[in-house]
């Protein structure tokens, strides 16, 4: 069942690239060039997921947003041409589900828009997951994925990297993680948080050898990238 | 400060006293006219018949001058020629000397006395009796009580005038300080009111200009980067019908054009923001390691928190890591954080060529670059321009020192929260 997904992009010509590349990964497209017809197009159809631009011709993307949240909870993919953090913390809060900065490469658009869908379809609630760009930490469930796809790791090493990343953006030392996991069950005595680490690495790094998740500070510690999406 | 209303006021208070201590000296020096006037002479004539002669016994003068003092009012005494006193009247005068009398009105403890010569030699002093003070005394209260009438009704008048001028300098302040929404209240019809919406005016046309800059910085980046992704996606799209060398430079091409799209709308957002929006703890240590890593540089040092905003902090070593990456002809790069007394320095070292010292503190000028940097490869010249930026931002500051062993090494330091 090919997924439906509507477009509002003033740009007739990217909306077409964009619209053939989604089309040969099996989504059917159906292309926007203003926000009134975009939402004429949500009354008339259901559609899977919306990708919104936020700067349309005759209407502010933000409010767009927040206008059709109001009546749909329809998964939105704001695609914003300012990549400042403010207003992506914005169109989140208005109720985007994701956001994507142009320029972007196809194949991430790709990859976020199946990561809404799939979240759709699961009940956890929002708040019990937490995203690092692709990457996704849902507590609810204990499961970590990477542009919405599920990375083997250990309950110990989900309590490692969920105490990484819940301080995401400060060095923790190897001790400071030990004290965090102290009630954790080991389940193996003579691994160190640094075999961990690198296991973990290997299940959620692009390039295990090239880190941008997990960084390593040596004679520190370890930091957990608090923003992963650029 | 020197306060206008305050110059005014003392100008004021100033010239009244002035004016007050000329009038007394003015009615002195009339006062101390030396002239005998014409009505004096006659009056010593006509006293002179009134009273008895010179050779009637004393007792007879004794009563004359007792009948004149009760008609006059005045306390009064008569003296020989030679300055003995003949017969008195009411108080007694103060000391006389004839050697120095002459007829005329002469100023004396008691207030002013006048002394006549008689026609037939004898002196007569006589003193008004006292019932109001001197004379000179009420004027000179008089023209006071004026001056103080006056200094009490102008201080309300001149405070005003500085009150009104220090609401409007607030206001220029707040336009000066960023709030570009900042206007005065137009008070009165006169100069400072016409200032006052002059200065309105010009607030209104500067946060227009403002707000179309922004609106036209929002909409370049929309412009400029619309095509940047139409020709993104086309190099992702061309999939193996393109060179993957090609397809690779033109990404390349992609990032590096994006990259100089945001340094300038951030360069242009900062020029507009006098402070920082922002002021979180932020672990430098991290985020340099952060950063760093998209270069696969390492990082060393302690962590070290230094408070401010997190974007700008990131763009300032991820800056600092670009241009030591391409001027550091392919050098590892060293990046640490340490903690010095109250201070966080950021160290990044390159192996390069380095800067010649001439040219250390050129190169943080916007799109400076040294001679000889090659063409292809460079950045957007504002790179270091917006480090040095960011750094002051946040009360810190960036050089440009020789690295050991040769290199550039770029030292940030910013005060630890």
């Amino acid at each position: 069942m090919a997924e439906r997904i509507l477009m509002i992009d003033d740009d007739d010509r990217l909306a077409g690239m964009v619209s053939d590349y989604l089309g040969g990964a099996g989504f059917r497209v159906t292309v926007a060039n203003t926000g009134r017809d975009g939402e004429a197009q949500l009354k008339r159809e259901t559609f899977d997921a919306v990708i919104l631009d936020l700067m349309l011709p005759d209407a502010d993307g933000l409010d767009l947003c927040r206008r059709l949240r109001t009546t749909s909870d329809v998964p939105i993919l704001m695609l914003t041409a300012r990549g400042e953090p403010m207003d992506r913390v914005v169109g989140l809060e208005l109720g985007a589900d994701d956001y994507l900065a142009k320029p972007f490469e196809p194949r991430e658009l790709q990859a976020r828009l199946r990561a809404i869908l799939r979240r759709k379809g699961s009940s956890a609630p929002k708040s019990d997951v937490l995203r690092f760009g692709r990457l996704e930490i849902d507590k609810g469930a204990r499961v970590v994925r990477v542009d919405g796809e599920e990375r083997p790791i250990t309950s110990y090493q989900f309590a490692l990297l969920l105490a990484l990343a819940e301080r995401a953006g400060r060095v923790l030392s190897r001790d400071a993680l030990m004290d965090v996991l102290k009630g954790e069950k080991l389940e193996a005595f003579d691994r160190s948080v640094d075999v961990h680490v690198s296991r973990i690495r290997a299940a959620i790094e692009d390039d295990p050898k090239k880190p941008r998740r997990i960084l390593t500070l040596r004679g520190t510690g370890y930091v957990f990238a608090r923003d992963q999406d650029r | 400060m020197q306060r206008l209303y305050l110059q005014f006021y003392v100008t004021i208070l100033v010239v009244l006293a002035v004016f007050v201590g000329a009038a007394v000296l003015l009615w002195r020096v009339a006062d101390d006219d030396n002239r005998t006037p014409q009505y004096l002479d006659v009056a010593a004539e006509l006293t002179g018949a009134l009273l008895p002669d010179a050779t009637a016994p004393r007792p007879e003068q004794q009563r004359a001058i007792e009948g004149l003092q009760r008609k006059l009012r005045f306390d009064i005494a008569l003296y020989e020629p030679d300055g003995d006193m003949i017969a008195m009247a009411g108080k007694p005068p103060p000391r006389f000397d004839p050697n120095r009398a002459r007829t005329g009105w002469r100023r004396g403890p008691g207030g002013p006395n006048f002394v006549l010569q008689l026609p037939d030699g004898r002196w007569l002093v006589a003193r008004q009796v006292r019932e109001r003070p001197n004379p000179i005394f009420w004027i000179a209260a008089a023209l006071g009580l004026v001056a103080v009438a006056v200094a009490i009704a102008a201080f309300p008048v001149v405070r005003g005038l500085g009150r009104r001028l220090e609401r409007l300098k607030a206001g220029v302040d707040r336009l000066g300080g960023g709030d570009l929404g900042a206007r005065v209240k137009v008070e009165g019809r006169d100069e400072v009111a016409a200032l006052a919406a002059s200065f309105n005016r010009s607030a209104e046309r500067i946060e227009a200009l403002v707000a179309a800059h922004r609106l036209l910085l929002a909409n370049a980046s929309h412009e400029l980067r619309t095509p940047l992704t139409r020709i993104s996606v086309a190099a992702s799209l061309l999939g193996d019908a393109a060179d993957p060398r090609t397809r690779e430079s033109l990404k390349r091409d992609v990032a590096e054009l994006n990259e100089l799209i945001e340094q300038i709308l951030l360069a242009s957002r900062l020029e507009a923001l006098p402070t920082l929006e922002q002021h979180e703890p932020v672990d430098l240590l991290a985020l340099a390691a952060e950063e760093a890593s998209h270069y696969d540089v390492e990082v060393n040092g302690e962590p070290v928190t230094v408070s401010g905003d997190r974007t700008l902090l990131r763009r300032l070593v991820r800056n600092l890591v670009e241009n030591a990456q391409r001027y550091g002809g392919g050098t590892p790069i060293e990046v640490s954080v340490t903690r010095e007394g109250n201070r966080a320095v950021l160290d990044v070292i390159d192996h390069g060529p380095g800067v010649p010292e001439a040219e250390r503190q050129r190169i943080f000028e916007p799109f400076y670059r040294l001679a000889g940097a090659s063409e292809s490869g460079r950045g957007s010249g504002l790179g270091l321009a917006l480090v040095l930026d960011i750094a002051r931002r946040h009360g810190g500051d960036v050089v440009c020192l020789e690295a050991e062993g040769g290199g550039s090494r770029f030292r940030v330091d910013l005060p630890a929260a």
